[in-house]
This record gives C-alpha cells, structure tokens and sequence, in this order.
C-alpha cells in the first residue's frame, strides 16, 4: 500500500485523547488512518495497512447503510418478495422479522448491530429477483471493520445506528406482514365442496352424546402417541 | 385490517362444534361458511377412530357393531358440511422446512403437518391448543375460538 505522509503533529495537537491512539497502534505495527467527514461530523478510523486488499474495507456507517438500504428495499418490494419466494420460505421471512424486532431491540453493542446486518445479508441470498447489481459480501465480522477509536462517543454511536434501523424496520415489517396476508390464496381444486352451511340439526341429534367427548379424547391421546424427532438447534 | 383468506379448524374445535357451543358460533357467524376448512390430516383422525371402533366389534357379537356403525354414519354426516383441504406438495414443502427449523425436540406428528398445511395455504388456524402450536406458527396464524371471543371492528 502506497503511504504518503501528509502532515506531522504532536499528539498535544490533535483532540483525541492520546490513550486511544496507543491502544490502536498496540494492535499492530502498520496503521492506517481514515479520516470520514459527514457534515459535521468528522470520525476517525484506523486498520492495518498490510490487510486492507481482504479486509477493512468497510466502516460500521458503511454496513448500517447498506442494511438500511435493505429493509427500504424489503419494504418497497414486500409483494413481490413474499409472493415469490419457494414454499416453505415466506412464513419463514415473517418469522425472521419477528425475531429481527426482538433482536433490534435488544441491541448493545456493535457486534449486535453487525449480527442485524448479517441476518440481512442471509435473506438476499434467500430472496429470489434481488438486485443483480448488489454484489452480497461474506459475513459481516467485527475484526473486519476500519475501527473507529472514538471510544466515548461507542455508546452514543451505536445508540444511533440502533434508532436508525428501528425507524427503518418497523414499516418494512408491517409491509412484509401485510404481504403475507395479501398473498393470494387458491383454494386448491382438490378441496371438496362441503355445503353452504353446517347442518346444525344434525349437530343437535348427536349434542348430548357422551361417546363423541371420548371419541375425540382418544383422538387427542392417539395424537400424544404419534410423535417426530425435529431436526432443528439443540433445545 | 387483515384479510384471511381461510381458517383451518384444528380436532378439538369439531368437538365443541358438535356440543354447537355459542362462543364458536358467534366466530362461524362472523366470518362466512366458506372460510372454514378442515385439513385432511382432521378428517383422517376421525375417520381413523371410528373405523379403529367399528373394526373392534367382536364377530362373535353382531349386535355390538350396531352403535359402532352407527356414529360412522354420523360422523360423515359431522363433516360432509366441511370444505376439506388435501395434504398437498406445497405442504410437504413447508412440513419439510418446519422440520429442520424447530428446535430438536420431539413434536406431534398431526400437529406437524396441520401447521404446515396451514402455512402453505396462507391460513389460519384455529385451536385450542395454541401452546401445541406455539413453535410452529406465528400468533398471528392462530386463533382460539373456545375460549376468546370475536374481535369487534
């Protein structure tokens, strides 16, 4: 990697408190710095110069962008995404959002906003017609990210990031829940007819006869008897 | 405001359609007839308990197949009235992935394939045993119709 010096400085000179510096050159000999300014708003990251062709390419506001860019995406394109998807995988879609609004909640720390991304991540490969311009990178991994050694402002950041998201995700779940809902349902051509109502008196002749709690109390206790191993996480 | 395209009535709901209990009545009066289906996995169990009966009276008494025979008869005529819904592919489909997702555990087969069923045809189900259900389908893909009644509005 080309190095260019720029300008020198006294530590005296910079505002960042020196302790933070030395803990990032602690992790290695070769440090980069980048600077990245958004109004304001100037932060500071750092990662090894010798790695950053594999890796360290991506800040966490580069991750949360493009997760924020994914839920605008599952909200925009909430029909065609649940109405395409191969059965078996749109009740699973539901039930991930489910766990992604517990889970985004429950945010932290960076690793749990790195762990939305990457739950994110796994439904564009599921998620059939995704954007073919969006390349899908590996997983997202702390170790991975140009750090940011604005250690005091952790909190405030992923507080940030953490509302962002949820303002994202609260409509794309409701758009996503809806859609599944809109789902078109064909009644398959195998069903039987039935009738246009139930034959309440027949349902009268046979009210009051004990034998049928019992014949549907074996039928629960037949159910009980009928048991299958599932094949899912461990208990 | 949600619109379900169909609900599937789990067995133990059949056996407080029979007692025409009125809180059930009131959810069949609130959506229409034909929304109401039964998987065949329901009809299977029922028709596999009354003909375990019939097939149980001793030869050597005639006279005991009579009862037997009679609730057969009876029991068709409990659910001629039903839209019936096959185990189909797509159900097979979404059994198979329930099966890997939930975690280890021993399930109810029935239980299984009816949330699979109610899965792939974008239904509801409505049962009593909703804990049964609970790691199969979302709550929102399950009502209880004994014991709640129906939402105004």
């Amino acid at each position: 990697m080309e190095q260019r010096q720029m300008q020198e400085f006294s530590f005296s000179d910079i505002r960042v408190h020196p302790n933070i510096i030395a803990d990032i050159l602690e992790k290695g000999e070769d440090i980069a710095f980048t600077l990245k300014r958004k109004g304001d708003r100037v932060t500071v990251y750092s990662h090894q110069a010798d790695r950053d062709e594999e890796v360290g390419h991506k800040t966490l506001e580069d991750v949360m962008e493009r997760t924020i860019s994914l839920f605008r995406h599952f909200e925009e394109n909430a029909d065609n995404i649940v109405s395409e998807v191969k059965p078996g995988r749109a009740s699973g879609l539901l039930e991930v959002m489910n766990r992604l609004a517990k889970q985004i909640d429950a945010i932290m720390y960076e690793t749990d906003l790195l762990a939305v991304a990457n739950i994110m991540h796994d439904l564009t490969v599921e998620i059939p017609r995704f954007p073919p311009d969006d390349e899908p990178p590996e997983h997202f991994r702390p170790e991975d990210l140009m750090s940011a050694p604005d250690a005091e402002d952790y909190r405030r950041r992923v507080e940030r990031h953490k509302a962002a998201l949820k303002e994202v995700f609260r409509p794309c779940f409701e758009r996503i829940e809806q859609a599944w809902w809109n789902k078109p349902s064909i009644i398959p051509e195998t069903a039987s007819k039935g009738s246009k109502e139930p034959d309440w008196d027949l349902i009268r002749r046979i009210k009051d006869d004990p034998s049928w709690d019992e014949f549907f109390e074996e039928i629960e206790r037949e159910r009980d008897r009928d048991l299958i191993w599932t094949e899912g996480g461990a208990a | 405001m949600r619109d379900v395209k169909g609900y599937f009535w789990d067995t133990n709901i059949l056996s407080h359609f029979r007692r025409e209990e009125a809180l059930l009545r009131q959810h069949i009066d609130r959506v229409s007839w034909n929304k109401i289906f039964l998987p065949s996995v329901v009809v299977a169990e029922s028709w596999r308990g009354r003909l375990r009966r019939v097939d149980s009276v001793p030869k050597a008494k005639p006279e005991e197949a009579i009862f037997p025979h009679r609730q057969l008869l009876e029991t068709h005529d409990l659910l001629s009235p039903f839209r019936v819904i096959p185990f189909d592919e797509e159900a097979a489909e979404e059994l198979s992935q329930l099966q890997k997702k939930v975690k280890r555990r021993k399930k109810r087969h029935a239980d299984m394939m009816i949330a699979a069923m109610t899965l792939s045809n974008n239904f509801v189900l409505v049962t009593r045993n909703e804990r049964d259900f609970a790691d199969l389908l979302l709550t929102q893909h399950l009502e209880n119709w004994i014991d709640n009644p129906p939402v105004v509005g």
